[in-house]
């Protein structure tokens, strides 16, 4: 039952992004209960008698009554990795055919990834950028982080136009340690540009998942008439005809996804599409299978 | 050009309502904001710029379809002395009224006259053909374009005695439109009397294709006088008591004193003066008609002829002659029958017959040359020279009634026929049991206007063993009940029952009156023919016996039949007014009186919307008055060709507005 809120359009109607977060957290991993592959740091991994220098902290006691000796009990959390949560709140991430924008869409998946992170006691961190860096937490494993994470993930409100180039070239300072580089956007530029921007991510060793979120009508849109577009970021005004958008736009549009899709696989990148239409747990599954890895 | 109702000018005003529509639902495109435009290209607006023109397109052909019909309402014209196409490939009908009313005043010649302007305009590959109409339809000429055949055939046309038709002519001009493969157009010179429109008007229906131009020659309803009908006696047996009324009628006229005469073989014999009140009838007499023996050619007229001569007399003939003899001879119980017999040859027709009635026994020596027909009243055995006499008289082709009753049948055959009577049925007359008419040959001169003998009851009948005779009649009970034997041209009718009431109730039925009179008329060969007819009345030259050996004096003296005609020909057109003389077979002389059409003698005029509606287009009253009048300029009508415009404007903006949504809907 927990399913349907992973809905955007119900999450939609929830006010608070954190209670938003734990509704599609907890309802997604209700729905994982046949899969064992999946787990949480903390489940138990080993014993290992005790050497000295050990931390005291870690001497199991109960095993040390019955049986008189010392052991180490081992975690599989103590491998905690760093998560930073990429948005991009341009102007373009304003637009929605259905009743959820694209820039909302991606709210509920940041702060779904977030809190699952957070679960898991990973170290989390937010950037939200267009053409500049708006908004930068450090990513960190405490309670505040979070809270600043959340805040910021809460109060991205879509900008001015997207410039990839200039925002992660400051990524890359940030981004000194090694960790998960979620990066969630429309990703419109041309494909090659993207991914010579993020490329240099994946190659200081970050596991980089591209979420590349269109609204339904991007991708194949309807016109009943002839319409004047005008485009969010730009302003720019355009006449198109229903004969063009429902012909040769979506050939163009195909041809740009399966570029994304072709050289984010070729960069080592994951790259995930999204419809603002379908649910969130796609995209979890997506995080997960990918931190699985890193443990 | 000009508008028969320019008022409706007015409405092209509406033409602002598909501009008001079109500016209010101006096509725009509705601004809408999309992420970005990176995959659109400026190139994608051409079909835009087509439905643009489809719409101004669409907007033009709605304006051109209002306009159209506003100009359609107002009923534009032009004017043009020539009818447009008048010289193309088409053919011309000039149709000309020869009905009597045309004598009134100078209507023919003024007819005419139209008719050849019409003709000096033909020229190209027009061909044109001139119709004579009355009743009937006369073609004067195959379809020509020489002028001389057609001035030629136009010169021919008379004034007849015929009333005209406008539903025949009609017909008539169907037919031809229909087998002539090119436009028709027809100039009908007439002066449209009310009285020749059909009584329906779809039967003035002219073929598509036709084109009709009326041409009056009358401008008003002229008054006119004439005779209508006169009541005298075909037959005068006693000139003094002899009677001769006449019907006057006044149409369109005054109240008004005329003077009639009475003329009998062109001699005038008696005048009267009848106030003829205004558009009414009045009624002369004259007491006394003494005539001649033989036939008379008697007329009554107006003694000042008005307008229209040819109604203002009315002919009749009358033929003088003593009364046909009747032998009635009767047996020993039935002298009674003979009262019956008498009674009812008075009632039917006086004078026409006298009847001799003497006892069977006593008529031995009886000279039978001067008696046309013998009745025999149930007479017993006859003495053997009368029966011989009797035949002999049948075998010369007179007739005999033989009427059978109880002393008959005891002689066992009935007299001059032979035939055998097998004996009697009885009936009860208190149980109401009794026989009556059944199958019978109601087409036999002897029961045809007898009613079928309704309500006689017969209680005794005498069974006649029909042998070689003809049964006419039968009872119900399926006996022979009236036969007809032949011998020669000698006919003999018998009644298998009596003529009294004894063995029936016949002679106290009104059936009996008939009955005998037309007997004894079929007997003697007087056959009722009617003496009085119209102009264009078909008369019946068969005779009863078959025979059509006839010649036909017309009103001219000359003969109307030629020898292998008057052999042959079953009827004739009577086509002129006058006295007709028939010499039929056996030396019998008729002498029928032919009048023109009464109707003809109304000279109301066919209602204007009428004839305007017929003609499809406003009167041109110009073209009846001279032949000059055909060149003035006529108002051609233009609205059947708007209305084709605008009906080609509306198909064009319906499938350029379905061209422009189909767009839309994409």
């Amino acid at each position: 039952m927990f399913q349907r809120f992973l809905d955007p359009k119900i999450l939609a109607g929830i006010a608070n992004l954190e209670l938003t977060a734990k509704t599609v957290v907890d309802g997604f991993i209700s729905g994982l209960h046949r899969s064992p592959d999946f787990g949480f740091s903390q489940e138990f991994a080993e014993y290992r008698p005790y050497v000295p220098g050990d931390d005291l902290r870690y001497v199991d006691w109960n095993v040390f009554a019955r049986a008189d000796r010392l052991y180490l009990k081992r975690y599989r959390g103590e491998t905690n990795t760093r998560v930073t949560i990429l948005l991009d709140r341009s102007a373009s991430m304003r637009f929605q055919s259905t009743g959820v924008s694209k820039i909302d869409y991606a709210r509920f998946l940041a702060a779904s990834l977030a809190y699952l992170a957070h679960k898991q006691r990973d170290a989390i961190g937010f950037i939200g950028f267009d053409d500049e860096v708006r908004d930068y937490v450090e990513p960190s494993s405490r309670q505040g982080t979070w809270l600043k994470v959340l805040y910021g993930i809460d109060h991205a409100e879509p900008g001015h136009r997207t410039d990839f180039a200039k925002p992660f070239f400051l990524f890359q300072e940030m981004l000194r340690r090694r960790g998960i580089v979620l990066v969630l956007s429309d990703f419109f530029a041309p494909p090659e540009e993207i991914i010579r921007t993020v490329a240099p991510l994946r190659h200081r060793g970050n596991d980089v998942i591209l979420f590349h979120i269109l609204d339904p009508a991007e991708v194949r849109p309807s016109l009943e008439g002839p319409r004047i577009l005008i485009d969010l970021e730009t302003g720019q005004e355009l006449e198109v005809s229903p004969e063009y958008a429902a012909g040769a736009y979506p050939a163009r549009i195909d041809a740009h996804l399966e570029a994304m899709r072709s050289q984010a696989q070729g960069a080592g990148i994951s790259y995930h599409l999204l419809e603002t239409g379908r649910p969130l747990d796609d995209a979890l599954r997506e995080y997960l299978t990918v931190r699985q890895g890193r443990l | 050009m000009g508008f028969l109702t320019p008022w409706f000018l007015a409405g092209l005003g509406l033409l602002a309502l598909p501009v008001y529509l079109h500016l209010l639902k101006r096509h725009k495109s509705t601004p809408q904001h999309f992420s970005s435009l990176m995959f659109f290209e400026r190139s994608t607006s051409a079909s835009v710029r087509q439905r643009r023109l489809d719409y101004l397109l669409l907007l033009a052909m709605r304006l051109a379809l209002l306009a159209l019909i506003v100009f359609a309402f107002t009923r534009p014209f032009i004017t043009s002395a020539v009818p447009p196409g008048f010289g193309g490939d088409k053919l011309l009908l000039l149709a000309v009224d020869e009905s009597a009313s045309m004598g009134f005043g100078d209507r023919l010649p003024r007819a005419k006259s139209a008719a050849r302007g019409i003709l000096e305009q033909v020229r190209g590959a027009t061909r044109a053909q001139v119709i004579a109409f009355a009743s009937t339809t006369r073609l004067l000429n195959e379809p020509t374009a020489d002028p001389a055949i057609l001035r030629a055939a136009l010169e021919s046309i008379e004034t007849t005695g015929s009333r005209s038709s406008l539903g025949d002519l009609a017909g008539a001009l169907r037919n031809l439109a229909r087998t002539a493969n090119v436009p028709v157009e027809v100039h009908l010179f007439s002066d449209l009397q009310r009285s020749s429109m059909p009584p329906g008007f779809a039967e003035l229906r002219l073929e598509p294709g036709t084109t009709l131009v009326l041409h009056r020659a009358a401008e008003r309803d002229e008054p006119n006088w004439t005779v209508e009908s006169v009541n005298a006696p075909a037959r005068v047996v006693d000139p003094k008591q002899s009677r001769v009324e006449v019907t006057l009628a006044g149409h369109n006229t005054p109240e008004s004193k005329r003077t009639l005469e009475l003329r009998v073989n062109g001699r005038a014999v008696a005048r009267e003066s009848v106030l003829i009140p205004a558009n009414g009838r009045a009624i002369a007499a004259f007491t006394g008609l003494d005539v001649p023996y033989g036939f008379s050619r008697c007329e009554v007229a107006f003694v000042e002829p008005d307008g229209l001569p040819a109604d203002d007399n009315y002919l009749f003939s009358v033929e003088r002659a003593d009364p046909e003899r009747i032998l009635f001879l009767h047996g020993p119980r039935s002298a009674g029958s003979a009262v019956f017999v008498r009674a009812a040859l008075e009632t039917a027709a006086p004078g026409l017959f006298t009847l001799d009635v003497l006892p069977a026994s006593s008529a031995g020596a009886l000279n039978l040359d001067r008696y046309v027909a013998v009745m025999l009243s149930d007479p017993g055995r006859l003495p053997p020279a009368l029966e011989s006499a009797l035949q002999q008289h049948v075998e010369r082709g007179k007739g005999l009634f033989s009427a059978v009753g109880t002393a008959t049948s005891a002689v066992g055959q009935v007299p001059v026929a032979g035939l055998a009577i097998g004996g009697s049925q009885y009936e009860s007359r208190a149980g109401d049991r009794f026989s009556t008419l059944g199958e019978a040959d109601l087409a036999h001169p002897a029961i045809a206007r007898t009613d079928r003998w309704d309500g006689v009851r017969f209680f005794q009948l005498f069974e006649i063993q029909p042998g070689n005779a003809a049964v006419v009649a039968r009872a119900t009970t399926g006996a022979p009940l009236l036969l007809e034997w032949r011998k020669g041209e000698g006919r003999v009718l018998i009644l298998a029952s009596t003529l009294d009431n004894d063995a029936n109730d016949f002679p106290l039925r009104p059936a009996f009156v008939p009955f005998i009179e037309q007997s004894l008329r079929w007997l003697a060969g007087i056959e009722e023919r009617a003496a009085r007819l119209s102009v264009d009345a078909a008369l019946d030259l068969q005779t009863e016996s078959g025979g059509a050996s006839v010649e036909v004096i017309g009103p001219d003296g000359s003969r109307a039949l030629s020898l292998a005609e008057s052999a042959r020909q079953a009827t004739l057109a009577l086509d002129r007014p006058g006295f007709w003389e028939i010499r039929r077979a056996g030396g019998r002389r008729e002498l029928v009186s032919v009048n023109i059409d009464r109707r003809e003698s109304d000279l109301t005029l066919m209602p204007e919307d009428s004839a305007e509606l017929w003609q499809g287009a406003p009167l041109d009253r110009g073209a009846s008055t001279s032949a000059g009048a055909v060149t003035e300029p006529r108002r051609w009508q233009l609205w059947p060709w708007i209305l084709a415009f605008a009906l080609l404007a509306g198909l064009m903006e319906a499938w350029v507005a379905s061209h422009h949504y189909s767009r839309e809907a994409i």
